[in-house]
């Protein structure tokens, strides 16, 4: 096996394409005589639309079609592009348009022109008559609204989990108890994908074709079925380049209503891109989350209590968010331990704001920020130091997590000179202040492991001893194409630059593969890639054997030629074997290999954030000026991409802590992108991620999938680094300016000066 | 996708305001920064384009006999920043030009969109109010000279009819001999809140002059005449101790979502208050 290729930074295999613009994405690939598609948003968040007037966007010309939710079939499918496709887990609430409006950006009409500027044109001659309700933009509305799912829920709760230990009443009925009580709040945000969603659809050879930037083809593919009505092998899907890092664009959007379309014009190409306003309105975010905490601890610092109920906002549609608040719950459950009781509730929540969905990292990291902020507040009222607080009441995380917890927690604080900044920071005066905060997180006990994530690995060896790897997805880092061909080589002992992997995935031929969370998916692609790997060795030897007349197991392979071991001399390179592989008069036999790796069990991770910040109390301003990232990574197959995807992840995390994210209730998109900044005051931090390198046994290689991961004990660091530089708990997400200098007036740092009567815009 | 009927290329102000007589639905178009996202959305429907790229008087830089300073308003961001005659005559244009957008847009970008679509990034717009430029308004039967502050109207509007183009922009001698003047704006992830100040101290380092211009979100940029007037003839230390009670009477903040009013307050005032106190400080006890 070539096992030093595993560890080693190779650059990225497709990082040239990618710098110099060569790289073709769905948009670069598409007809450029494809007609064009453009969707009517709704504009108002809830009702039902009642008549819509297309005569005057048909009798434009250069309009090909124009359709409104009265003349799409009824047939609901599922939003989710990942998970479980299967019927009885995914929710079937959407359709190709809608005519019960259920978000201001559902869509209700569509146009198809020769053209951009005849579509957007016809959209415009467009006329609805819409019957409005009222709309419930946050939690408590929504649960106490009429069912926007009537045919598939009585109300508006779509998910609940609770999970109840010990007797509260005996546990908190001891005397002497520290108690805290809290909410605590994290707001939407939106994960836009770098690349806008675009895709285009047409008939070829019978099938229909559905080129898209949607990550999960087999899935896409599944949902596409289902929305049209139409058996899955009539489908056939293509996946170019995706220009999405972290996650994003697993889900399907308006990839059916593309397919639609093109099916109603007779197989014609039809594209159907959203611009940048239009993504943002309706992709789906990270979703909004209250939490009501109530924690109780004894004198010693030894956790006694925990009551925690938290609501999620789930928007219009599940899309793939529904199992978040219960990672969420179990994460609660699962990091710290309660000497006396434990009782959790959760429920997630229909509303009339924009679909959520799942990132890597979602549920975790809402749950870290309330979970971590909880901690610290309760440590803070019993004067203990913060991590000694934490320490004493970590859960039952396992010998081997606990260890490499405590590491994370040692190597972090060591970067970043806890003791004596902490001690330094104390009792400061002025407006500009330093503090010094922390959060851990500790995810997964192997018991929790969904059933159905399969991937599948084909390779095939070329007649010039090359070798073709085929997947069914694309993944990150971990489990991106370079790594995935560090663990090829690394276990069929070929050399990497031999091994080449199509940059475009097509269900023609991509093997199978469920799509899912990505950093578990990545882990059992990695393992399906290895097996493959393996098994195309085994028969690569076994042919030697065949052609050297010499036993299997002494044929002597490195890679590059097969020995008789029993006689150095007497051998064949791999470009010879290859080639009579397909051209041998008497033993033709084109060696392949593949094979399939489902999840059985999920992988232990865990890590720790420690972040140095200054506050400027009268401008509500936030400096980081230090971020260290602990992270129990496992044995990183590419150093050089886990330090970037780590980079990412940070960057993540500082957004999810600082930008303006979306205030409650904010339906509308956005705005341009120029609103939505990357945080200020993060751009000269010194920012590290220190990995913790113990071999994970489930791992392909030893390794851990911790794309998403670094991400998740930002906010809280931050939030708690603020809250010893002021001694003001901040209890929402986004750290923003207006929320910091709110806080600040209320607990008496600021003034409050007097406010005019707003004047008339 | 671009929704464009037609596009002319006039090569005098005079042939661009006859253009824009001639269309009524055409509009102007400069770096284009701001127009063709604008385009892009279909903001403006469908429309026709005057381009101002080839009128050369558009893109001068120069002094008048008086030493006012002359702008072409089609000069570019980056063109500014690398004029020597402004390095030397009014060097913090550097500082704001080098801070807005990026090199790309820095490159397109003209003074003049900066000037009449001052939102949201519209930096200069305050650092001109506070010099007291004027602004000379091409129409199509005469010419005329706007003081900047006129230029802006209640309800979003501007002065000058639609058919009208800015032809210079004159920064007078009087506010940059003499005069200190400084520029920053609120470093928050959200909406951004800009200011400038300019001061000129008199007898014994008590203030002669001061302009405080400030842009708060959702707002047109605006001086504060009532608290320069207040602050006016004050000693350093009593002007220092009046503005934080003065200005807040002055500012109207609007609603905004992602920065709630008595924050906006809270901000403009602290930051007024540590830039007088910088150009005080710099000034010496007399300037």
């Amino acid at each position: 096996m070539q096992k030093n290729i595993i560890g080693s930074s190779v650059s990225q295999r497709d990082a040239l394409d990618k710098v110099t613009g060569r790289a073709r994405y769905t948009a670069d690939l598409c007809p450029k005589d494809a007609l064009v598609a453009r969707i009517l948003p709704s504009i108002i968040s809830n009702g039902r639309v009642r008549a819509v007037d297309l005569s005057r966007a048909q009798a434009l010309p250069g309009v090909e079609l124009a359709l409104s939710c009265f003349d799409v079939p009824d047939r609901p499918f599922p939003g989710v592009g990942a998970l479980y496709p299967q019927e009885q887990t995914a929710i079937r609430d959407r359709h190709l348009l809608e005519s019960r409006v259920r978000y201001q950006g559902d869509p209700i009409a569509v146009v198809v022109a020769r053209d951009e500027c005849t579509a957007a044109q016809a959209l415009e001659k467009i006329r609805v008559r819409y019957e409005e309700y009222p709309a419930s933009l946050d939690i408590q509305s929504g649960l106490q609204a009429p069912g926007l799912h009537q045919n598939l829920f009585s109300g508006n709760l779509l998910a609940r989990e609770n999970l109840h230990n010990g007797s509260m009443g005996k546990a908190v009925s001891r005397p002497g108890l520290h108690y805290v009580e809290k909410n605590y709040r994290c707001c939407s945000r939106l994960n836009p994908p770098t690349e806008a969603p675009s895709s285009y659809a047409y008939m070829e050879g019978g099938q229909l074709v559905v080129v898209s930037s949607c990550r999960s083809l087999h899935a896409l593919r599944h949902i596409l079925s289902l929305a049209l009505g139409i058996p899955s092998g009539k489908i056939r899907v293509c996946q170019p380049c995706v220009g999405a890092g972290s996650g994003e664009r697993l889900e399907a959007l308006y990839e059916p209503l593309n397919a639609y379309l093109s099916l109603r014009l007779n197989g014609r190409c039809v594209r159907l891109s959203l611009s940048r306003e239009e993504a943002l309105a309706c992709s789906p975010r990270e979703q909004a989350m209250d939490f009501q905490a109530k924690a109780w601890a004894d004198e010693k610092g030894i956790l006694q209590a925990r009551d925690m109920k938290l609501w999620a906002n789930q928007g219009a549609y599940a899309c793939n968010g529904q199992g978040i608040v219960g990672r969420a719950i179990k994460n609660f459950a699962q990091t710290y331990q309660d000497a006396g009781a434990l009782n959790l509730q959760s429920a997630s929540v229909y509303t009339n704001t924009a679909p959520t969905g799942a990132g890597p990292a979602s549920g975790y990291l809402q749950a870290a920020f309330a979970q971590e902020s909880l901690m610290e507040d309760l440590s803070r009222s019993l004067g203990l130091d913060p991590i000694e607080f934490r320490r004493q009441n970590l859960g039952d995380l396992g010998q081997d997590q606990r260890k490499r917890l405590e590491e994370c927690l040692n190597r972090g604080s060591a970067a970043i000179g806890w003791q004596e900044r902490r001690r330094r920071y104390e009792r400061q005066l002025g407006s500009q202040r330093r503090g010094l905060g922390m959060a851990l997180f500790s995810l997964g006990d192997g018991k929790t492991a969904a059933p159905s994530e399969l991937a599948t690995a084909r390779m095939m060896l070329e007649a010039d001893g090359s070798v073709q790897l085929q997947i069914g997805a694309s993944g990150l880092e971990q489990g991106a194409d370079t790594s995935l061909l560090q663990i090829a080589s690394a276990a069929c002992s070929i050399p990497m630059e031999k091994i080449h992997v199509p940059p475009l995935l097509d269900t023609a031929w991509a093997p199978f593969d469920s799509g899912g969370e990505p950093g578990h998916l990545s882990q059992v692609r990695g393992q399906a890639v290895k097996k493959a790997a393996l098994l195309l060795r085994k028969r690569i030897i076994d042919y030697a054997a065949l052609l050297l007349n010499c036993p299997a197991d002494l044929v002597f392979f490195d890679g590059r030629q097969l020995l008789d071991s029993r006689n150095r001399g007497q051998g064949l390179r791999l470009e010879e074997l290859a080639q009579r592989s397909y051209y041998d008069k008497e033993h033709p036999l084109p060696i392949s290999a593949e094979a399939s790796h489902s999840k059985r069990e999920s992988i232990p991770l865990c890590g720790c954030a420690f972040a140095e910040v200054e506050v400027d109390i009268s401008l509500g301003q936030v400096k980081l000026l230090r971020l260290v990232n602990v992270l129990d990574s496992g044995t990183l197959i590419n150093p050089a991409l886990s330090a970037a995807q780590a980079r990412t992840d940070q960057y993540r995390g500082l957004c999810y802590a600082l930008s303006p994210g979306l205030a409650e209730g904010a339906n509308l998109p956005p705005g341009p992108l120029r609103e939505y900044l990357l945080p200020a005051g993060a751009e000269d931090a010194q920012m590290q991620c220190i990995f913790v390198q113990q071999p994970e046994p489930k791992g392909v290689f030893g390794n851990k999938p911790i794309e998403g991961m670094a991400q998740i004990p930002i906010a809280a660091a931050i939030r708690n680094a603020i809250l010893q530089a002021t001694g003001v708990a901040i209890d929402e997400i986004p750290l923003s300016s207006s929320t910091l200098l709110r806080r600040f007036r209320e607990e008496g740092l600021l003034p409050s000066f007097p406010l005019k009567e707003e004047a008339h815009v | 996708m671009f929704d464009i009927k037609k596009t002319t290329q006039p090569r005098s102000l005079e042939e661009a305001v006859r253009a824009l007589v001639a269309d009524p639905s055409s509009k102007c178009i400069a770096g284009g920064t701001d127009m063709l996202p604008r385009l892009h959305r279909r903001e403006l429907g469908s429309c026709s384009l005057v381009s101002l790229g080839n009128i050369q008087e558009l893109k001068n830089i120069s002094e008048t006999e008086e030493s006012d300073l002359l702008i072409g308003p089609l000069c570019t961001c980056q063109q500014l920043t690398r004029e020597p005659l402004l390095r030397r005559r009014l060097p913090l244009l550097y500082q704001v030009f080098s801070q807005i957008a990026s090199p790309p847009i820095r490159r397109m970008a003209t003074i003049g969109g900066n000037i009449c679509r001052p939102l949201p990034g519209g930096d200069l717009a305050v650092l001109l109010l506070a010099l007291d430029a004027r602004l000379y308004i091409q129409g199509p039967a005469s010419a005329r000279w706007l003081p900047i502050f006129q230029l802006y109207q209640e309800g979003g509007k501007l002065e000058p009819q639609p058919w009208e183009i800015l032809g210079r922009i004159l920064i007078p001698r009087t506010s940059l001999e003499n005069n200190q003047l400084k520029y920053t704006k609120h470093n928050s992830s959200g909406p951004s809140i800009r200011l400038a100040l300019r001061l000129e101290r008199g007898e014994e380092g008590c203030i002669k002059t001061l302009r405080l211009a400030i842009a708060l979100p959702g707002q047109w940029p605006c001086t504060q005449p009532r608290t320069e007037a207040a602050l006016r003839g004050l000693s350093p230390a009593e002007a220092l101790e009046k503005l934080p009670q003065l200005l807040p009477k002055d500012l109207s903040p609007l609603h905004h979502p992602q920065i709630d009013r008595s924050s906006q307050l809270q901000v403009a005032v602290e930051l007024s208050r540590r830039c007088l106190t910088k150009l005080i400080q710099e000034g010496g006890p007399r300037a």
